[in-house]
């Protein structure tokens, strides 16, 4: 039936005889004289279709090139993250360092692991404990000032109760004027310091440091900002509100100071005996 | 009836072709849109039709493209013309003898373009290169032509 296409007696072997003969010829072509090749006759009127195969294969090789383009801009800034993080660790590393001197032998750095709620004890847990030589009572700043006071301490982390957790207490002192006074948290988290003097020179935007004290924290670290004065009727003392030079809910690092406050029970029956 | 079907059958190849194909690359293999068509339509129309399209689609093929070999004329000729010839005397019916009529039509045609290029090593490209590629191509053929022929409603594409 299909030979009747052609209408000859072996039209099919002889279709693919001259097809075959033709496609020789373009091979021969191809391979010996590729300037006269048929090829070269067929293609001129073929010229638009190449110019388009050619632009569909620019624009799959762009889309290749753009694919990988993609993927090493996005190392790229994988890697661009990382080392800024770096970068912003080791500048971080370098105030602490820089702030240790301060405390020559007596400061090492912690990393701040958790916060914790309220109900759980509140305040920071960092990664020193016994096992650092980290012990309660012990002091921890930042470059920025004070954070808190370590209140537990397991062996290789402790947990910080923050300035702004009740219960907290400092002795305090307004810079400028020398006025002394005890540092507490309110339940609302705000800072108060009490029993400042009635005629002390208090002024907004005074800077509070520590005073030294009780001996618990050392002298001179800044704790905050006066945003507020007013008087103690009950306590015939000033009552001064203080905004902290850091928020101690966002930290990274930390610096504990290993100077232990001294033991008063102590240092009291040794002067009796 | 049949001949629309084929006509959407080969436009959807076309555009596969140009968008999708290169897409759904398995290591380095790609369906080789022009041996489907060619043998679904000498399949359809007999071998005559067959090596005809075959001829066109390959002189086209090295005309427009730079990089293809010369040799591929004579190969989609003769894989037209033995895919119209010998696999209409089969059972070609079945989706499994399509599938194996498509291996066998990339396999010649990778061997006579391999012979053409690189005599010396052509057995190991064949086998390296184009049995994988003959297995995904049959795969993408049989599938497509089943997706064209239940989406138009119209029976069976051959």
């Amino acid at each position: 039936m299909r030979s009747t296409v052609v209408g000859l007696p072996f039209g099919e072997f002889l279709i693919l005889a001259i097809l075959v003969g033709l496609s020789i010829g373009i091979m021969v072509f191809d391979r010996y004289d590729p300037d006269h090749s048929p090829l070269v006759f067929i293609a001129a009127p073929l010229e638009p279709l190449r110019v388009l195969a050619r632009n569909i294969f620019s624009v799959r090789y762009l889309e290749y090139e753009n694919s990988i383009l993609k993927a090493r801009l996005a190392r790229l800034s994988y890697e661009n993250a990382l080392l800024r993080e770096e970068l912003q660790r080791r500048s971080l590393d370098a105030r602490l360092l820089e702030f240790s001197k301060q405390y020559p032998e007596s400061l090492i750095f912690a990393r701040v692991m958790s916060y914790l709620e309220r109900r759980d004890g509140g305040g920071m847990v960092i990664n020193k404990g016994s096992d650092a030589h980290v012990t309660t009572n012990m002091v921890v700043i930042t470059p920025n000032g004070l954070v808190g006071i370590v209140t537990k301490v397991g062996l290789r982390a402790s947990q910080v109760r923050l300035i702004d957790e009740p219960g907290y207490r400092v002795s305090a002192m307004i810079r400028r004027k020398r006025a002394t006074g005890i540092m507490r948290a309110t339940a609302d988290g705000r800072l108060l310091m009490e029993w400042v003097a009635p005629d002390a020179d208090v002024a907004l935007g005074d800077t509070v440091v520590t005073s030294g004290l009780g001996l618990v924290a050392p002298y001179g670290i800044p704790i905050g900002t006066v945003v507020d004065v007013e008087m103690d009727p009950q306590r015939f003392s000033k009552l001064v509100e203080v905004m902290p030079f850091q928020d101690p809910r966002h930290l990274e690092q930390v610096g504990v100071i290993l100077k232990r406050p001294p033991d008063f029970t102590e240092m009291l029956r040794q002067s009796a005996k | 009836m049949r001949k629309s079907s084929i006509l959407a059958f080969v436009l959807l190849l076309l555009v596969l072709d140009l968008m999708v194909f290169d897409r759904i690359m398995i290591l380095g293999m790609k369906p080789d849109a022009t041996v489907i068509v060619i043998v679904y339509v000498a399949l359809r129309f007999g071998c005559v039709v067959g090596m005809f399209l075959g001829f066109l689609i390959g002189v086209a093929q090295v005309s427009i493209m730079t990089t293809a070999s010369a040799a591929l004329p004579l190969a989609s000729t003769i894989v037209g013309y033995l895919a119209g010839r010998f696999g209409t005397k089969v059972a070609f019916e079945s989706t499994i003898v399509q599938a194996v009529i498509i291996i066998i039509s990339v396999l010649i045609l990778d061997a006579i373009n391999f012979i053409w290029l690189e005599p010396e090593h052509f057995l190991f490209d064949l086998a390296r290169f184009s049995v994988g590629s003959a297995i995904y191509t049959s795969i993408v053929g049989v599938g497509v032509a089943s997706l064209v022929s239940r989406f138009l409603g119209q029976g069976r594409l051959v």
